[in-house]
Formats: structure tokens, C-alpha cells, sequence
């Protein structure tokens, strides 16, 4: 039983480990100029990707990030992220 | 007689309590005009949302059929004179925050459009014969529909023309509207057979193959400057 309850302990403990290292944290003070400068490198790294598989991870990221600047930025640094991705991205 | 009189009290009961009830639905406590006024004002500056537009607005007209209940016209007028102003504001402000809203959806919209056509192109299966299949297919579609709207609005002008004869008659408008609708959803089919044309492109572009196919644009191109001309340009619409 008490086997159980530490490999199930540990796991969890693995498991939120694993989650707070992939979270990103965007300061309020570095956001605008993180917005461009993530957008453009990220959405570049997207529609240059020469494979599915590369293609698949620069949108994981890119995807993230995105996800970041809507739930802890928002306003106007949220709306430059999103439209310097959507121009890039429009260009294909 | 004293089985009348009985009745007649019953009667009366009932219309007090249904009185009672009409009364207590819309209730809310009037103070002055002045005062109330001012709390619809106070709360009409915090509405930042439709719902709390509509309780606010809500609450006005239970004020308004307050004073005309207790008082008379005079107070219910002043009264919405003193806050029709702040209500109007509200709801300029409300519309304002539904088109932003509006706005990042559809900027939302656009990046994850992208991305999926992006990773359809990805995870398109190369075969050339198959592809200039589909693309011949999905030019073939286009034009019928095409034909069909060409068909729909020469009946939308038609209905037009006799519409203004016939007086503008509910039936006949609601059928105009129909048509009308019919066109948004033809254009939107076209739009999604260019968007899978457009994918097959972009798998080949993405993949570094070579797409030799022509659609009719390119076809009237190359008759015109250069013969030769092989490339995918299918989405030469755009």
C-alpha cells in the first residue's frame, strides 16, 4: 500500500514538475516587445518548417505563446501578437 | 343572500390577491425621481456587457411604470428624460465592446484557419493524377455554382421589379430574403472549394514538388503571354 502511494506521489510530483517547466510566463513589462518579437520568430519558424514534423512543433509553440499573451496579457500586446502571426502566416 | 354575499367577497379576494401579485412582479421602490435617476445613472456607467445593459435597462422601465403607477405621466417622462442619455451611452459602449469582441474572434479565427490549412497541406498524400482530379473536379463545381448564382440573382432582380409593384407584401419580401441568403451560401461553398484547391497547392509548394496543372485562368494566361507555363495557380482569386 505504501509502495502505491509513493510511486503515485512521485508521479504527481513528475507530472507538475514536467508542467510548470513547459508553462510560459510572460512579464507585464517585457510583453509588447516579447509580442513582436515571438510573433514574428515563431510564425516565421512555422511557414519555414520543411517537414510535418518540424511544421508540427513550430505551431505547438507558436500555439503556446499565443495562449500565453490571451490568458495573462490580453489587450493591446495580445492583439500585436496576433496580427504580426496573422500577416506572416497570411503570406503563404 | 348570504350565500351571495359570500361569493362576492371571494371574488373580491381573488381580484386583490391577482392586483397584489400584477403589483409585486415589477416591483421596486421609488424614492424620488432624482434619486432613482441617478442609481439607474450610477449603474448604466458600470454596464460592460449585454446582460447588464439589458438588466439595467430593465430596471428603468420598472421605474418608469412605477411613477406612472403611483404618480402620474409627468414623473415617468421626467424620469426618462434624466436617464435616457446614460442608457444611450450604455448601449453605445455595449456595441462597441461586441464589435472588438467581434474583431479578435476574427482575428482568432484567421490564425487557427491558417494553421489547420497549413497542416493540411502537411499531411496531404502527394499523387499528381489524383490531385489534378480533384482540381479539375473542384473547378467544374465552382462554375455550376457559379451558373446558380448568375441564375439566383437574375430571379432576386426579377422579385425586385415586382415587389415595388406589388407594394412590398410580407410573403414576397421573406422570399427575396431567401434568395438573398441562398446567394451568401453559394458564395460560401465556393469559398470552401477554393480553400480545398488551395490546400493541394500548398502541399506541393510545401513539399517541393511540382504541380503541372492549368485552371482556366492560367489556361487564358498562358494563351495570351506564356505557352509554356505550367505553374499551380489556382488560387490566383485571392
Amino acid at each position: 500500500m505504501k509502495k502505491i502511494f509513493t510511486t503515485l506521489a512521485l508521479a504527481g510530483l513528475m507530472l507538475s514538475c514536467t508542467s510548470d517547466k513547459d508553462k510560459i510566463e510572460i512579464k507585464e513589462e517585457d510583453a509588447y516587445n516579447l509580442a513582436y518579437e515571438k510573433s514574428a520568430e515563431l510564425a516565421t519558424k512555422v511557414i519555414e518548417a520543411e517537414s510535418h514534423e518540424e511544421f508540427c512543433k513550430a505551431r505547438a509553440e507558436l500555439e503556446a505563446y499565443e495562449e500565453a499573451f490571451r490568458t495573462q496579457i490580453g489587450g493591446e500586446e495580445y492583439d500585436a501578437f496576433i496580427s504580426t502571426c496573422n500577416e506572416i502566416l497570411g503570406n503563404i | 343572500m348570504k350565500s351571495r354575499i359570500l361569493t362576492i367577497v371571494a371574488y373580491s379576494v381573488i381580484v386583490a390577491v391577482v392586483l397584489l401579485m400584477s403589483q409585486c412582479e415589477d416591483k421596486v421602490t421609488l424614492t424620488t425621481v432624482k434619486k432613482d435617476a441617478r442609481h439607474i445613472i450610477e449603474l448604466a456607467a458600470q454596464v460592460e456587457s449585454e446582460e447588464e445593459l439589458k438588466h439595467v435597462e430593465k430596471l428603468a422601465r420598472q421605474y418608469e411604470i412605477g411613477y406612472q403607477r403611483m404618480y402620474n405621466n409627468a414623473k415617468s417622462l421626467e424620469f426618462k428624460r434624466l436617464t435616457n442619455d446614460a442608457l444611450r451611452e450604455a448601449s453605445a459602449i455595449c456595441d462597441a465592446i461586441h464589435a472588438e469582441e467581434e474583431r479578435i474572434n476574427g482575428m482568432q479565427n484567421a490564425f487557427h484557419g491558417s494553421l489547420n490549412d497549413l497542416d493540411a497541406a502537411w499531411s496531404h498524400t502527394l499523387s499528381l493524377d489524383a490531385d489534378i482530379a480533384k482540381i479539375e473536379s473542384n473547378m467544374r463545381e465552382r462554375s455550376e455554382i457559379e451558373g446558380k448564382i448568375a441564375q439566383t440573382n437574375r430571379a432576386i432582380e426579377e422579385l425586385a421589379v415586382k415587389l415595388i409593384d406589388a407594394g412590398y407584401p410580407q410573403d414576397m419580401l421573406a422570399e427575396l430574403g431567401e434568395l438573398k441568403e441562398q446567394v451568401v451560401e453559394y458564395e460560401a461553398e465556393i469559398a470552401a472549394i477554393e480553400n480545398r484547391t488551395r490546400i493541394i497547392c500548398l502541399a506541393y509548394e510545401l513539399q517541393g514538388q511540382e504541380l503541372p496543372i492549368a485552371t482556366e485562368e492560367a489556361a487564358e494566361e498562358a494563351a495570351t503571354e506564356e505557352p509554356a507555363e505550367t505553374e499551380c495557380v489556382a488560387e490566383s482569386d485571392e
